[in-house]
């Protein structure tokens, strides 16, 4: 079986990705028009919303960047999975409630629908819409790329093609991602979302026991050699030091609220009774993914301090090497094939969300009106989009790295104040909204671009997404608590009161 | 709700403060080194120059599980009891805090005494921080009906969802032969 270990690999990820077609044409029949296609039409359960919004947070990110953070820096990166569960109860109770009850009052599609209907202002809406779009663009090219470079990597190592191009595993993995969210818009997504999950969870459980037999004393063993080794590394701040650590914790705790692959998820929900167990069951998928983080990227970190294993090139090899070396070749496949699933349902959820930003969204904010005809424009969107992405992600060079890491700080320091906020607080107006948004965009792009002068080193590691979330806060809640609050529909104002 | 957006808006400026007065003063400027043997693996200069000062440290630390506490007591009927529940379980959480701190600076002394897998301040983030808000996430799950969402809610949801569509339609017909614009998330004030 070692001997076929690549081959193995391959036929996973292929089984996989016809999987994937094949739920595609099953919701070909289930998507009849545009909020079927965006929205489900607010048809899901409990099980399929919960695993639907673990599977696309938990991205590539996830499976490859996340050891790949817990082998170069040590135990810095739990402190963003320190707030799995913080953060859901967060979500929970600032947006959940509020954004399932508005989708259903004015048959919302999409999260610049529900800031429209909040704020009454067809320039909330577009300024959301921008953001979703700039943050879409980044994170849907680094997704084509990361799942590119997996399947190259498979391809390569079964020796299938001589060098395959990262060229032409773009356009396998786009067509099939493009295949199934075409077809079967977010239908496709959240149920191939729920096989997803079901792999990444069982994924991650034997690749943890794997991981604890790598070393006799298993992970206090592999906490010992790392602290021997450099005593940060196996402290609580890890190598990013205590502040560095903090402003993860507020950024990923707080910023969930503004992640609009996330928060859009709730609009799709059948029902509120649904609700109740939809957070404690998403966390407890997630907590289980959590193990693969911090126990591939903490003992590769071991193996290669002991001599177990020779240094890697680069962090994110970590999660690839690890499951080459020491797994089983049918776990090995498995994860290969849950880690391509994590990645396209990522992919597929910013995809739906983009093209709904582009031919609902933003026409419905310059012209008033959205296009006509609007499934059949939502598919032709989403092959444009998909392309476009595919293409930023091969040609844009460090852009798309840039585009990448500006995603999640500009959702949560764009999204936070304006949706999660002021869902709850009537004061907030459109003024502040506003500004909120223009100040995410200009904080993020300032510090990491440096307006062209290098990327600006914020004091003790702090991270950027962090300060713009804290800027586009302080002036959110000062410019509504200095200024006269705006009129809200009389069904707004209820909904908020529920 | 304008308090807690009021306690929100002094917790922000007071993180802002901080890392403003830390930019403006040269302070945090060290980044961790690559290993030496075994780069692009890194290793920390907490116990060095990284390491912020302890006072900013605790501040820091309590004013960001002070933007959360805010986060979290949003959203439930007034006057329930889940709303003291948070506070108080707050108050624990905060000293959790407070208790890794301390664990640190005995790490930081050369104590490496290991606990359920890692080191004893690590294994607190773990198994702490990382898992006590278990604690809040049950107790909502138990009383949602009561203290989030219940079936007066839904009745009086489903009569305002009712009264919107009705105006709304009032409205539509009102234009007769514009027709419908296709545009979702407006209403009528």
């Amino acid at each position: 079986m070692e001997a076929n270990r690549a081959l193995i690999t391959l036929l996973a990820v292929i089984a996989y990705l016809a999987l994937c077609v094949g739920v595609g044409l099953w919701s070909l029949r289930r998507t009849r028009s545009a909020s079927d296609f965006f929205v489900a039409g607010r048809r899901l359960g409990l099980f399929v919303t919960a695993f639907a919004i673990f599977s696309s947070t938990m991205s590539g990110f996830g499976f490859v960047g996340g050891p790949g953070l817990m082998y170069s820096m040590g135990t810095s990166s739990i402190w963003i999975l320190g707030t799995i569960v913080i953060s859901n109860i967060i979500v929970l109770n600032l947006v959940a409630k509020r954004i399932r009850l508005v989708a259903e009052l004015r048959e919302c599609v999409s999260l610049p629908d529900i800031a429209a209907a909040r704020y009454g202002s067809e320039s909330v809406r577009a300024s959301v819409a921008i953001v979703i779009l700039l943050g879409v663009l980044g994170y849907l090219a680094t997704q084509i790329l990361a799942m590119s470079i997996v399947l190259q990597g498979v391809l390569a190592d079964a020796g299938v093609l001589e060098n395959p191009s990262l060229a032409l595993c773009v356009a396998i993995s786009c067509s099939v991602l493009i295949f199934y969210s075409v077809t079967g818009g977010i239908v496709a997504s959240v149920y191939t979302d729920v096989i997803q999950g079901a792999i990444m969870v069982v994924a991650s459980v034997f690749v943890f026991v794997t991981v604890l037999g790598t070393f006799d004393g298993g992970l206090a063993e592999i906490s010992r050699i790392v602290a021997v080794d450099d005593r940060a590394a196996s402290g609580p701040w890890g190598t990013i030091g205590l502040m560095g650590g903090l402003a993860w914790f507020f950024v990923f705790g707080i910023g969930v609220a503004g992640q609009p692959h996330i928060i859009t998820k709730f609009m799709m929900l059948r029902s509120m009774k649904e609700l109740r167990f939809v957070i404690p069951v998403g966390v407890i998928a997630y907590s289980f993914a959590a193990l693969l983080w911090i126990g591939i990227g903490f003992a590769m970190r071991a193996l290669v301090i002991t001599g177990g294993h020779p240094a890697l090139a680069t962090p994110d090899a970590a999660s690839p090497e690890f499951l080459r070396t020491f797994t089983h070749p049918l776990l090995a496949g498995v994860v290969f094939a849950a880690l391509l699933a994590a990645i396209m349902s990522t992919a597929d959820a910013f995809l739906n969300i983009g093209t709904a930003a582009i031919m609902h969204d933003l026409p419905n904010a310059i012209r008033g009106r959205s296009l006509g005809n609007e499934l059949a424009w939502a598919r032709v969107i989403t092959v444009l989009l998909a392309i476009s992405a595919a293409l930023v992600a091969l040609y844009s060079g460090d852009l798309v790295a840039l585009l990448g890491v500006f995603g999640w700080g500009t959702f949560a320091a764009g999204l936070v104040p304006v949706i999660a906020i002021g869902l709850n607080w009537k004061r907030a107006n459109v003024l502040a909204a506003n500004v909120a948004v223009a100040s995410s965009l200009l904080v993020n792009f300032g510090l990491r671009s440096g307006f062209g002068f290098g990327t600006v080193r914020l004091p003790y590691g702090v991270d950027h997404g962090a300060a713009a979330l804290l800027v586009s806060l302080l002036l959110f809640l000062s410019i509504s608590f200095l200024t006269k609050p705006d009129p809200i529909d009389r069904d707004i104002q209820r909904v908020m009161e529920l | 709700m304008t308090r807690l957006m009021a306690v929100l808006l002094a917790l922000c400026a007071i993180l802002l403060g901080l890392l403003v007065a830390a930019v403006a003063a040269g302070a945090g400027r060290a980044t961790p080194l690559p290993h030496p043997e075994y780069a692009p693996m890194l290793v920390g200069i907490d116990a060095g120059e990284l390491g912020a000062p302890a006072l900013a440290a605790y501040v820091a630390g309590i004013a960001m599980l002070g933007t959360m506490w805010v986060a979290m007591l949003i959203g439930f009927r007034h006057g329930h009891w889940i709303r003291r529940a948070v506070n108080a379980w707050m108050v624990g959480y905060v000293l959790l805090f407070v208790v890794l701190m301390w664990s640190f600076d005995a790490y930081a002394a050369g104590d490496t005494t290991i606990v359920l897998g890692f080191t004893a301040p690590t294994s607190l983030l773990v198994f702490g921080l990382t898992l006590a808000p278990w604690v809040p996430l049950i107790a909502i799950t138990w009383a949602f009906e009561d203290a989030y969402f219940g079936l007066a809610e839904q009745t009086r949801f489903d009569e305002i969802v009712a009264q919107s569509r009705e105006r709304r339609g009032a409205s539509r017909d009102a234009r007769g032969a514009l027709g419908d614009s296709g545009r979702t998330g407006g209403g009528e004030r």
